[in-house]
């Protein structure tokens, strides 16, 4: 303590007599007098908590959160999202496309080696992309990011190539999401079963070290990364399932980041203790809450009532109140960050009178002795799905139903687990489902939209429109950005008018990281952690470390 | 028939309860939906296409009829082989040992915490009888009783842990394995604290109430009014005389209580970061991990027919009667 404190106090004077006598000001504009800043050191640990153990570390079979999120310091792709989600060079330095658009060709580093030494070669991407389309590897979530893929063949020891059947867009991006593992480090036949995804080999910025069930994984810093060493000597990611107690164990020092849940976000925000410990953030994330109305419905075949249903929710009012503003209402599935979102197509309002007109040209009308509406002798009367797990589904499932009651239509809420939800949305055995889902750093929609089977294998509501078919598959091979985005305008317009889902809003994340870290950058994508180098980053000033080297 | 015979009769009986049981639960899983969505992954369930669904259902099996991998399942069960978990393919029975060593820990300390102070008060009431109902004790005892312990594990952390930094907030140890043995003891014993506290102090007022009213009963009856009479006092009276008879619902509730050490609380477990079986069987069904949730399920069964047949044995060694009755 004392030893620490006395240091600090030798580089504060040491500071001041190089700089002038100017206070060193952390990042998000709180000062930190003892904390002068003599530029990037290396040291320190960063602790972040995690709701649960990976299932497994087999960075190709995984699905799970984490470990993707372990996979993404402890191994490489070839390349990577951008914080602006831009295609980053990673194990790939640079990359063509052929002419037809249908070959591939990646030129690799030379000299990276894997974290035991051994050299990594394009015999290793060659072997990784054998193990993803491997059914006996269970690669479930990355198998079909290859789906067009005719070869992968080694040309030499850095040049990959990569036939394609029919040129795509998504090449290229595919790659940023298959960590490339060790030819070596397998024996034929045993891939699944290797005791290496215990404790993976990488060649990432943060070498494996230990993994105690139900308690903690440890990753420390790899002094021969190809970018150079990571400043952090360690990252820990705690096991703490309770969002709560994540939170706690960040006021009390034991992690160093924390979500903070919309609710806590303004007290935490105006406390000064919290803001001269902590740094808030706040940021998009590719997440989307909707609402589908399934057309094979004798209610929602109408593009007028679907809209209806958009007008009766007062989105503004709950992202502001409720939701604290942690949120962007949304007007189509096109993220404000995605590439070709139409900043000028505005999210229809709330409007309950028009809703009511558009309603009665539906044919829904009210019947003047009990002010229900309905068509035909049917009364317009239907089920809302809805998952647990969040309150976002059943406050907004709250709204719509306060909505419509208005209107004289009434809704039944009912709630499921998300696994049940996803059936019922995939069998089309459902009237409305709230539901939300991750977006890809790609806007490519065709699997929400396409009325193929195949194509379209998210399109829940049964949405069928021959131009839209055509422009989705147009935007999927549109090369050039001025066609490919005026195509996705179109789309999106064309999704205003159609109203197939109501496209609810675009939560952001909020969480605090101890002030402690500097160089901390935010993708506007991506978030804190997840973006590359993001991370690789951050030090933390000598005198701050709570682990100082050695 | 001896005891023993009694014993062996009511373990063949079991059986059938037992296969009826794990049958119950599978036919239960079959129906459940959101099988295939659960298995591609958070994120890949999304993503899910009519031909990953066949991929899905071709690796794991599902392509198979029901009662072709439930006899499959039976069958290994006899050589007590659990399968492996789909989630992480390692041995269920290797799983579910790690969730429940730290559950049986948790729960004991809780139970002997619960006994110890429930018992000795549960005789104090019963002998100042006339404080009856209306009692400070017993009003305390019927709040805590009401009190959600999961609001007051967050009370409990953020005044212990947070506000005063005297004990742990969560987890079971922060030393490293492999440290010395007591040290590793006391660590763990801090980490015990709140969850042990907030696991026992519900069932004080039940307990305690119980011991009561065996007390008070036994109390009145006449060998120990006749003991009264030759003057013996009235500690001696409750503590040697009366509890022992007063002991014989307490062990049959004890015995009902060992299924439960292995009971897992999801929200204890959860805000404490505790990884126990509580927590496994939550996550295992959300992720529709089956051969886990058959697992926890068939030693769950196991553990209540055991309990009540241990409680059965343990009444009769209390009270030879008891004994004479079942053996007839």
């Amino acid at each position: 303590m004392g030893k620490g404190f006395a240091r600090a106090w030798l580089s504060l004077a040491l500071a001041l007599a190089l700089s002038g006598c100017r206070q060193a000001t952390a990042p998000g504009g709180a000062s930190h007098p003892a904390a002068a800043d003599a530029g990037p050191v290396d040291g320190d640990w960063f602790t972040l908590p995690i709701d649960s153990d990976p299932t497994t570390l087999n960075f190709i079979s995984g699905t799970d959160t984490y470990q993707e999120l372990v996979a993404r310091y402890v191994a490489d792709t070839l390349v990577d999202e951008g914080p602006a989600l831009e295609t980053v060079p990673r194990l790939a330095l640079s990359w063509e496309f052929s002419g037809d658009k249908k070959t591939l060709t990646l030129h690799l580093r030379r000299g990276v080696r894997w974290h035991d030494g051994a050299a990594f070669t394009s015999r290793d991407v060659v072997f990784t992309y054998r193990q993803v389309i491997n059914p006996a590897n269970r690669a479930l979530n990355k198998i079909d990011l290859f789906r067009d893929v005719v070869e992968v063949s080694a040309l030499d020891e850095s040049t990959v190539r990569v036939v394609y059947r029919e040129p795509t867009i998504l090449a290229l991006a595919a790659w940023s999401r298959i960590p490339i593992v060790a030819e070596h480090l397998f024996r034929e036949g045993d891939f699944a079963s290797s005791p290496v995804h215990r404790a993976p080999v990488g060649t990432g910025a943060y070498r494996f070290v230990s993994w105690e069930r139900g308690r903690q994984l440890v990753l420390s810093a790899n002094d021969d990364y190809f970018l150079g060493r990571p400043h952090l000597d360690r990252i820990v990611l705690k096991i703490i399932p309770s969002r709560s107690t994540q939170l706690q164990a960040l006021l009390r020092g034991d992690v160093d980041w924390s979500p903070v849940p919309p609710e806590e976000w303004e007290s935490r925000s105006r406390s000064a203790d919290f803001r001269r410990r902590f740094r808030l953030f706040r940021y998009p994330v590719l997440y989307l809450w909707y609402i589908a109305w399934n057309e094979k419905s004798p209610f929602f075949s109408d593009s007028r009532v679907r809209t209806a249903m958009t007008l009766s929710i007062d989105r503004a009012s709950y992202l502001r109140s409720v939701y604290r503003g942690a949120g962007t209402l949304a007007a189509s599935i096109f993220h404000p960050h995605q590439f070709g979102y139409d900043p000028d197509l505005s999210p229809l309002p709330f409007d309950l009178e028009r809703a009511g007109r558009l309603l009665d040209e539906a044919g829904w009308v009210r019947d003047p002795r009990d002010r229900v509406r309905r068509k035909g002798g049917r009364e317009f009367r239907f089920t809302l799905l809805i998952f647990q797990g969040t309150p976002v589904q059943e406050q907004i499932a709250a709204l719509l139903q306060e909505g419509l009651a208005s209107n004289g239509v009434s809704v039944d809420i009912r709630i499921l687990d998300f696994p049940a939800l996803l059936d019922r949305l995939q069998k089309r055995d459902f009237e409305a489902a709230i539901s939300g889902r991750l977006l890809t750093s790609d806007p490519d929609p065709t699997l929400f939209f396409h009325s193929d089977h195949q194509l379209g294998a998210s399109n829940y509501v049964g949405y069928s429109d021959p131009e839209m078919d055509r422009l989705l598959l147009e935007g999927r091979h549109a090369f050039e950005p001025v066609e490919r985005g005026a195509i996705y305008r179109r789309v999106q317009a064309i999704l205003q008018r159609d109203q197939p889902y109501t496209f609810l809003f675009f939560p952001f994340s909020t969480a605090a990281l101890s002030a402690r870290f500097r160089e901390v950058t935010l993708s506007p994508a991506s978030g804190l952690l997840r973006w590359y180098p993001g991370l690789l980053n951050w030090y933390v000033p000598l005198e701050l470390q709570k682990h100082p080297r050695g | 028939m001896t005891l023993a015979g009694y014993a062996a009769r009511r373990l063949i009986a079991a059986v059938p309860t037992l296969i009826g049981i794990t049958l119950i639960t599978f036919l239960l899983l079959e129906i459940l939906p959101g099988r295939e969505a659960a298995l591609a992954g958070p994120e890949g369930g999304s993503f899910l296409t009519g031909e990953a669904v066949a991929r899905i259902r071709a690796t794991y099996h599902l392509d198979e009829p029901a009662w072709r991998r439930y006899l499959e399942w039976l069958l290994r069960l006899c050589r007590w082989d659990l399968g492996d978990s789909i989630l992480d393919g390692r041995p269920v029975s290797q799983v579910i040992q790690e969730a429940a060593v730290p559950t049986l820990v948790l729960n004991v300390v809780a139970l002997a915490m619960a006994f110890c102070v429930s018992v000795p008060v549960g005789v104090g009431w019963a002998r100042r009888r006339r404080a009856g109902r209306g009692g400070a004790g017993s009003l305390v005892s019927y709040l805590l009783y009401a009190f959600p312990n999961f609001a007051a594990a967050l009370l409990l952390q953020q005044f212990f842990s947070v506000g005063l930094g005297l004990l742990p907030l969560q987890g079971t140890n922060d030393l490293p394995p492999g440290s010395p043995f007591w040290a590793t003891a006391r660590d763990l014993a801090a980490h015990l604290i709140l969850p042990a506290v907030c696991l026992s102090y519900g069932s004080l007022a039940y307990l305690a109430r119980f011991t009561r009213t065996n007390l008070l009963e036994v109390l009145t009856r006449e060998h120990l009014l006749a003991a009264r009479g030759r003057g013996i006092g009235e500690t001696v009276l409750a503590w040697r005389h009366a509890l022992r008879n007063a002991l014989i619902p307490l062990i049959t509730l004890l015995g009902l209580l060992v299924p439960a050490l292995l009971g897992g609380s999801v929200l204890i477990e959860t805000v404490f970061s505790w990884p126990g079986l509580g927590r496994l069987y939550f996550y295992s069904l959300q992720n529709r991990d089956f051969p886990v949730v058959l697992g926890l399920t068939t030693l769950t069964a196991i553990l209540t027919l055991a309990g009540a047949l241990l409680a059965d044995l343990l009444c009769a060694i209390a009270d030879p009667r008891f004994a004479e009755e079942v053996t007839r």
